[in-house]
């Protein structure tokens, strides 16, 4: 592949404050307030033969302009026309420069993705309007804000898209998104080209770009320091024809588009000229496929990739009531579980009537995100849920599935293009479920032509030949095997297919659900969808590839059964411990005898009275040697942890319909705009662990999402938690609210800033300085 | 910079948990010196130190001037300023998000051990830069962070906008003023040509100490 070179411009930074800009100060306003010294910088660069030049417009978004007396449209239409001025009489085009908003995205911190996407179609607006003639972003580190950067580009104008991002030494940008991850979903988004610019000097970055090169086909960007800051003075010290020559070594791998940044200057644009003028960027394709996060990747056609199936609410009555409570806490948890277990891919689908799926897919998306770093698989049949899932998602996702049925292709195949994301193709169409392998592997055709031909890489496409359950329809079994043998040999894709189901309705069905796995993997299946938690599932996966040779030297299956003997010798001594009462184990921590204690003292109790002449009380002598400072809050943790496992004795014992549920609800939030949950969660576990039923928001949740929920549950107490000054305001407007909507439930507030006497100012009705206060309370009011 | 991390010192974890010197079961001790033992290796701490000449109290080629009485006494017999930004970086963010969902008591204690992180981070910091100055024959005030006595946290920001924060470490700050990465710490420091007044290590010398729920006894 070829492309001509196109020469960029050099630092804007370094040259304003050689002009003496002050450090801190906001330098895009300087296109209004002294416009002749922009102009004068950037008429240099297009003099020394840069081919396109980056207005003056890298942080002239809404929040960062705050403050200045300038509106976005007014910086962003003086900083173009600024440009085009100082291009005038050359070839050199006008690109609208946009760096990071300055504020962390959400999960890790509370901008919302949809809100950093506004802030950029405001900047895009204007400068298109002003006469830009493309959109360069640079110097990102959160891929999701680029993400959400250049589909407000692609969806506001019709200009080409050049995305660059900003990476350290070890190829990781500061929030850990590695560079092939980056180009990979860039690249599926439509860029032009994608690369590096700042982080270091070219030398150093030439690694960076190298990892982007087996992930993408397109042109890359390289525009790097003047080499590395000197550590005392910040300097840069790399001479421009180095510089040059060290750029220059990099277009045999495809660097297209090259310029300068930080310490970089006319003197660099010119050695670069001298060194590239004419000459053409030349690499070979043959990118990678798969998909990704924006810290993993999962390469297909390289072996067995586990995906995993737990977060689904199908016959699964807590996740069930995890989504229609909107608990993500419980949907991350399951995704660091599966995460743990070995999966590679995690599957998301939230499904359920009575919800709106599109919102929960948005949100188990982004919670999960934050987490695990595994890349998804969105799961749905309603298109709009999938386009909520993909937009969420930072990375390159798999989607759970179209089928061959004209109505499914043509609804999901233009969603897969938009987002670059692959598919998995369900070998079902219009006439009901394929009965034969010949039927499959049409249908698995029909998919993948209809694929190819919106652009769709074979490499990304993954076909799921249909598990049936082998007791109902027992010659299907053989049937799928044989269609995944042709699909993967025939067609050359990967092949999926949901392994569970085989064995419904048998006895030992682990037996035949692993059996089969077996022979599907032999049969050349790739993506198996299972539950890893399930260790012997985990088994079949190793010790299959070790016989596929995918697992060198046995190292991983060795590695998994190193500590076997140990654990399965270690068993029984713990199983014998000492005889210690419940209370003994409630207030020493220990969660494994509080639950076999319990056990057996509920073979001849009644479970209300372990509940009321036992657990109680050991509660009360922990919260009060806890107030006694004899002990601290782990250890208040650990008991209320061991108590919780006791009550879920106790619980199981109940008759059915009975107290099972526990009394409640008590609605728990961190308020908006604060993330601190680490106390919050303390409360809910002492709380749930205490016996009662907790419903738990989040953090960051706005005051009308606590107001509805209060109302939609019929909350009995709702309890706030704000950690800073700055935040207690967004609890007071909370209370204020729910006050205005008439929820009449009592209100309990704590957090590190707050006293007895905020938290009356605020309109709270208790204050809990910790959690064992919060236990109190909510049992002075609940009984 | 970079900034190894080499340990993180159990006693201090145990200190943001509220220990009062009470006796711990050996496993949780165990688990406490493991999460340290296992944070400090994983983690990648940034931080970005930079010395000014004061003038007239304002940082030279910036527009930053510390405000509060306290900062500005802290300052007044010195020559240069120091502003110092450093983080644990968003791996802590994941590190914290991921122990919450494997339980609220596991998140605690490595909210703690980050927090005798960062401490650690921040202390080597000082440590090396009072070497050097001490080898100028120069005398380095304590750290001082915007929200300590009566210097505003909104000067976080400021220090975060002239230091490039975002741009050389990947530290911001939210609409409601919270760093992000929340492990992290911006602080003051003055240089001196003269001998300089020390805090009282511990808690006698801080203007919080009668209310602080972290207070050493």
């Amino acid at each position: 592949m070829e492309k001509k070179i196109t020469l960029l411009d050099g630092a804007m930074g370094t040259m304003l404050q050689r002009a003496g800009l002050k450090l801190g100060d906001r330098p895009e306003t300087l296109s209004i307030t002294t416009p002749e010294v922009v102009e004068g910088i950037q008429r240099q660069y297009v003099q020394a033969g840069a081919q396109m030049i980056l207005a003056n417009t890298f942080c002239a978004n809404a929040h960062k302009l705050e403050g200045t007396g300038y509106s976005v449209e007014e910086v962003v239409t003086a900083s173009v026309r600024v440009a085009l001025r100082a291009a005038q009489g050359s070839d050199a085009a006008v690109a609208l420069d946009i760096g990071p908003i300055g504020e962390m995205l959400e999960p890790l911190g509370t901008l919302r993705f949809e809100d950093a996407y506004a802030l950029f179609a405001q900047m895009i607006r204007a400068g298109a309007a002003a006469g830009a003639q493309a959109i360069f972003f640079e110097t990102f580190s959160d891929l999701n804000e680029l993400r959400a950067g250049v589909l407000a580009a692609r969806e506001t104008c019709d200009l080409p898209i050049y995305a660059s991002m900003t990476f350290e030494r070890s190829g990781r940008t500061f929030l850990g998104c590695r560079a092939d991850a980056a180009a990979m979903t860039l690249s599926g988004l439509g860029v032009s080209a994608v690369g590096v610019n700042c982080s270091l000097g070219p030398r150093e970055v030439a690694p960076i770009l190298r990892a982007m090169r087996r992930a993408t086909d397109l042109p890359l960007i390289l525009k790097p320091n003047a080499g590395l800051p000197d550590p005392q003075t910040g300097e840069y010290h790399t001479d421009p024809e180095a510089f040059a020559q060290d750029c220059a070594a990099l277009t045999d791998i495809g660097a297209a588009y090259i310029g300068g940044c930080c310490g970089t200057s006319p003197a660099y644009i010119e050695a670069l000229a001298r060194q590239l003028r004419g000459r053409t960027a030349r690499w070979a394709g043959g990118r990678i496929h798969g998909i990704c996060s924006a810290g993993e990747i999962c390469a297909f056609g390289q072996g067995v990739r586990v995906i995993g199936e737990r977060i689904n609410p199908t016959g699964k009555k807590r996740m069930k009531q995890a989504l229609l409570e909107g608990d993500m806490g419980y949907l991350v948890a399951q995704a660091v579980e599966q995460a743990d277990a070995g999966a590679q891919i995690l599957d998301v689908n939230v499904g359920l009537p009575g919800i709106d799926e599109a919102e929960t897919m948005r949100h188990a998306v982004t919670a999960i995100s934050g987490a695990v770093t595994l890349p998804l698989q969105i799961d749905s049949s309603n298109p709009e849920a999938i386009e909520a899932g993909l937009r969420a998602a930072p990375g390159k996702c798999l989607i759970n599935s179209v089928n061959a049925s004209q109505a499914s292709l043509n609804a999901i195949l233009p969603l897969a293009k938009k987002y670059g994301a692959a598919i998995v193709g369900l070998t079902l169409g219009e006439h009901g479920m394929p009965a034969s392998a010949q039927e499959r592997f049409d249908l698995a055709q029909r998919i993948v032509k209809a694929a190819e031909e919106v652009g769709i890489a074979r490499g990304d496409i993954a076909i799921d030949c249909l598990t049936l359950t082998v007791s109902a329809q027992q010659d299907q079994a053989a049937q799928t095997l044989k269609a995944v043998r042709r699909v993967k040999r025939e067609l050359g894709v990967e092949t999926v297919l949901g392994v569970s189901n085989i064995s419904f309705g048998l006895p030992r069905r682990q037996l035949v659900t692993q059996t089969f796995l077996a022979q599907a993997i032999a049969a050349g299946l790739t993506l198996p969808i299972i539950n890893p938690n399930q260790r012997e599932m985990m088994d079949v996966v190793s010790a299959c590839r070790v016989l596929s040779g995918e697992d060198e030297s046995c190292a991983a299956y060795i590695g998994r059964h190193a500590d076997t003997p140990r654990e399965e010798a270690a068993k029984p001594a713990a199983a014998a411990g000492q005889d210690i009462t419940i209370e003994e184990a409630v207030l020493k921590g220990l969660r494994d005898e509080a639950s076999r204690i319990a056990r057996g003292m509920l073979e001849a109790m009644e479970p209300l009275e372990l509940v009321e002449k036992h657990l109680i009380p050991a509660l009360d002598e922990v919260g009060a040697r806890y107030e006694r400072q004899e002990i601290f809050l782990p250890q208040l943790m650990n008991a209320a942890t061991a108590s919780g496992a006791a009550f879920d004795e106790v619980r199981r014992a109940m008759p059915a319909g009975g107290e099972g549920e526990g009394k409640g609800p008590i609605l728990l939030a961190t308020v908006e705009g604060d993330i601190h949950d680490i106390g919050k969660n303390i409360v809910r576990t002492v709380l749930e662990n205490y016996g009662w039923r907790v419903i738990d928001l989040g953090r960051d949740v706005a005051a009308e999402r606590v107001v509805e929920a209060a109302q939609r549950h019929g909350a009995k107490v709702i309890g706030l938690s704000a950690l800073m000054t700055t935040t207690v305001p967004g609890m007071e407007r909370t209370i204020r609210l729910l006050h205005e909507a008439g929820v009449r439930v009592p209100v309990i507030v704590g957090g590190a800033v707050l006293t007895e006497e905020y938290a009356r100012e605020i309109g709270a009705d208790y204050y809990a300085k910790d959690a064992k206060r919060s236990a109190d309370i909510v049992r002075a009011i609940l009984g | 910079m970079e900034i190894p991390l080499t340990s993180i010192p159990v006693r201090e974890a145990l200190h943001f948990l509220g220990w009062r010197g009470t006796p711990v079961e050996p496993e949780l001790m165990r688990t406490l010196q493991t999460l340290c033992r296992e944070t400090a290796a994983a983690l990648e701490p940034r931080a970005i130190l930079r010395r000014f000449p004061l003038r007239d109290g304002i940082f030279d080629g910036t527009d930053f001037c510390p405000r509060g009485r306290d900062v500005r006494a802290l300052l007044a017999p010195c020559r240069e300023g120091v502003l110092l930004a450093a983080t644990l970086g968003a791996g802590s963010e994941r590190m914290l998000l991921r122990e919450q969902a494997r339980g609220a008591s596991r998140a605690l204690l490595l909210d703690a051990v980050l927090s005798a992180g960062i401490e650690a981070v921040c202390d080597g910091i000082e440590a090396r830069l009072r070497e050097e100055c001490e080898a100028q024959g120069l005398f380095l005030t304590d750290r001082f962070s915007p929200g300590y006595g009566d210097m505003p946290l909104e000067q976080t920001k400021e220090i975060l906008g002239v230091l490039d924060a975002q741009k050389r470490i990947g530290l911001t700050v939210t609409a409601t003023g919270l760093m992000m990465p929340r492990k992290s710490v911006t602080a003051v420091m003055g240089v001196s040509e003269t001998p300089v007044e020390r805090r009282p290590s511990g808690c006698e010398g801080c203007a919080a100490r009668e209310t602080c729920a972290m207070r050493r006894r």
